[in-house]
């Protein structure tokens, strides 16, 4: 048990840290698949460069209504160029840190506010689609939304105010966009995605929450050198 | 960036609060009434339905653990119960839609929450509000439990059981017993010869003691009840707005977390005959033909043992462990009946 709090530990600093250990380390570099070694300067390839990224995403879970925001970072990237025959394919694989702020209001349950830091992994196509994937760790504070009354051993009763409990928040997600900066040099992107949180400890154990989101994603320099680790890789068929 | 989630937090916390304005207590006409009662960090909601002129409340206490309250308000309910009196429905800690960190799963808790819901009904909607406590399955042994203690049935006007396990050792040597009675004849007839054969083997090979044979036991009480082609199922439709509008999930993970978690271990150390000398309260016991889950013996045996006069038994033929979904009709016709004389 103790090793387990310790590795969640871990894993959370890792999260918070990453970002700022690449942006230090910031280098450029090409590996090569083996057997296929060629001499590439950057200057002659095209390198699309990820940037920070504002999310904003409306967030349901089935009928009820919320929203995310949060801002994305990327701190790794590798652009993969197939060759086959005469045409090069590019492919770029982006890994992001992901810090945002959600809610939901679910009518007579609760209202739920959950910060939560993501490691998001995208994998792009050159004509702009992307699917992406995330594992994201946070927490939850929920109000509950009807009015609250506590009773004490005396019998007074008591209305509460903002009552609601507090609890440790896992989530994965998956979805697919469109990355318009790629073939339009336009700053966003939009996408549709499906998250799984799991709020824990949920009374005797965990409750499962799903939620769709549509989001849109403005990219923009600033708010911190975006200077994600590149690794450039060149497939020849 | 620190403005900017200090933002975020005053908007969530303003809509957060959105749903707090309202008073929402109804005091006459029809009441369509929502809010929490909180013990420790359980949040347990309450529904507060029908017609508040009566006075006269009917409370579910829902079986489980991990049941919940609001399964219980179908089309039937509504029409035949809500417009004349009101019914509240009632997650209790660690079910349907309560909502909380864990807490104390001591079964007295439940007891005192029941007292808690009671005092408060009483403070809202006046203290003339007459209450009933509606028990079904482990809410069976919950109303009986809550009304042997202390002064606690003065609180009360009259006390509808339900498939009922006042008593869990009593209740599990009776479900064996007739799991083997119903199973051999049906053996006999030839029916359902490979479920009936594995019932009863394992029935005569175990005794009825302990958690694990309860649980097994519990599960044939189940499975039994699908083998009979008398008990009625009325057709209903699916409402999806009620499912799209619940909470379905927690209620899913309550349900599962609370019957792993054995919330209703200690109920085989309270066994509740021999306290029920003190309840004097007027009685409707209900029960199925087929209800091998709480059998009906069980209503002999409070017949047996409660304190008051006014008890009235009625056993649904047709029926297994949940008569309100087998013979709705029947079923809360005659509990509005029995209420209204009471």
């Amino acid at each position: 048990m103790i090793n387990s709090i310790l590795r969640i530990k871990v894993l959370l600093v890792i999260l918070l840290f990453q970002n700022q250990i690449h942006a230090q380390e910031f280098s450029s570099y090409a590996t090569t698949e083996a057997g296929f070694t060629e001499d590439y300067s950057f200057e002659n390839t095209s390198i699309y460069f990820p940037k920070n990224g504002l999310r904003v995403e409306l967030l349901g879970s089935l009928i009820f209504p919320g929203f995310k925001i949060g801002l994305e970072k990327p701190f790794s990237y590798t652009q993969i160029e197939k060759y086959r025959r005469n045409k090069i394919k590019r492919l770029y694989k982006e890994r992001y840190l992901s810090y945002s702020m959600g809610m939901y209001y679910q009518n007579n349950y609760h209202t739920n506010i959950f910060p939560q830091a993501e490691l998001i992994a995208r994998r792009q196509k050159s004509k702009g689609f992307y699917y992406e994937r995330s594992l994201g760790l946070g927490f939850s504070r929920t109000f509950v939304n009807s009015p609250t009354f506590s009773i004490s051993d005396d019998g007074k009763i008591e209305e509460q105010s903002l009552s609601g409990n507090w609890y440790g928040l896992a989530s994965i997600g998956g979805g697919i966009g469109y990355n318009a900066y790629l073939k339009n040099q336009r700053p966003y992107s939009i996408y549709l995605k499906l998250h799984l949180m799991v709020m824990y400890p949920y009374n005797t154990f965990i409750t499962p929450r799903p939620t769709i989101g549509i989001g849109y994603n403005y990219n923009f320099s600033g708010l911190g050198e975006a200077n994600p680790r590149l690794k450039y890789k060149v497939k020849r068929r | 960036m620190k403005k900017f989630v200090k933002y975020l937090l005053v908007i969530g916390i303003a809509l957060a609060s959105w749903g707090c304005e309202k008073d929402p207590f109804t005091l006459s006409g029809m009441a369509e009434d929502h809010f929490f009662l909180k013990s420790g960090n359980q949040h347990m909601p309450i529904t507060v339905a029908g017609n508040v002129d009566s006075k006269k409340f009917i409370v579910i206490i829902h079986g489980g653990p991990g049941g919940n309250g609001l399964d219980y308000r179908d089309a039937y309910i509504k029409d035949l119960v809500e417009k004349e009196f009101v019914v509240v429905y009632w997650d209790q800690r660690f079910a349907g839609n309560t909502q909380g960190n864990g807490g104390n799963v001591d079964v007295t808790e439940f007891r005192k929450d029941i007292k808690n819901l009671v005092l408060l009904l009483g403070d809202k909607y006046g203290s003339a509000s007459e209450i009933y406590l509606l028990g079904h399955s482990w809410g069976g042994f919950l109303a009986p439990y809550f009304l042997v203690d202390g002064d606690n049935q003065k609180m009360v006007k009259g006390w509808i059981q339900v498939g009922g396990a006042h008593n869990y050792n009593l209740n599990d040597s009776l479900t064996r017993e007739i799991l083997i009675n119903y199973g051999e004849a049906e053996l006999a007839a030839g029916n359902n010869a490979t479920d009936w054969n594995e019932i009863v083997d394992w029935c005569k090979e175990n005794g009825f003691q302990g958690s694990e044979n309860s649980s097994k036991l519990n599960q044939f009480a189940h499975s039994a009840e699908g083998l009979f082609e008398d008990i009625t199922v009325p057709e209903s439709s699916v409402d999806f707005k009620k499912i799209l509008a619940d909470a379905r999930l927690s209620k899913w993970s309550n349900g599962i977390t609370s019957g792993k978690k054995s919330i209703d271990a200690p109920t085989f150390q309270n066994p509740n005959s021999d306290q029920l000398f003190k309840v004097k309260l007027p009685t409707l016991l209900l029960w199925g033909k087929y209800d091998f889950v709480c059998p009906p013996e069980l209503a002999e045996d409070i017949e047996k043992y409660i304190g008051g006069s006014d008890v009235e038994k009625i056993i649904y033929s047709t029926s297994g462990h949940s008569p309100m979904m087998n013979e709705p009709d029947k079923f809360w016709s005659d509990i509005v009946e029995w209420v209204r004389t009471h």
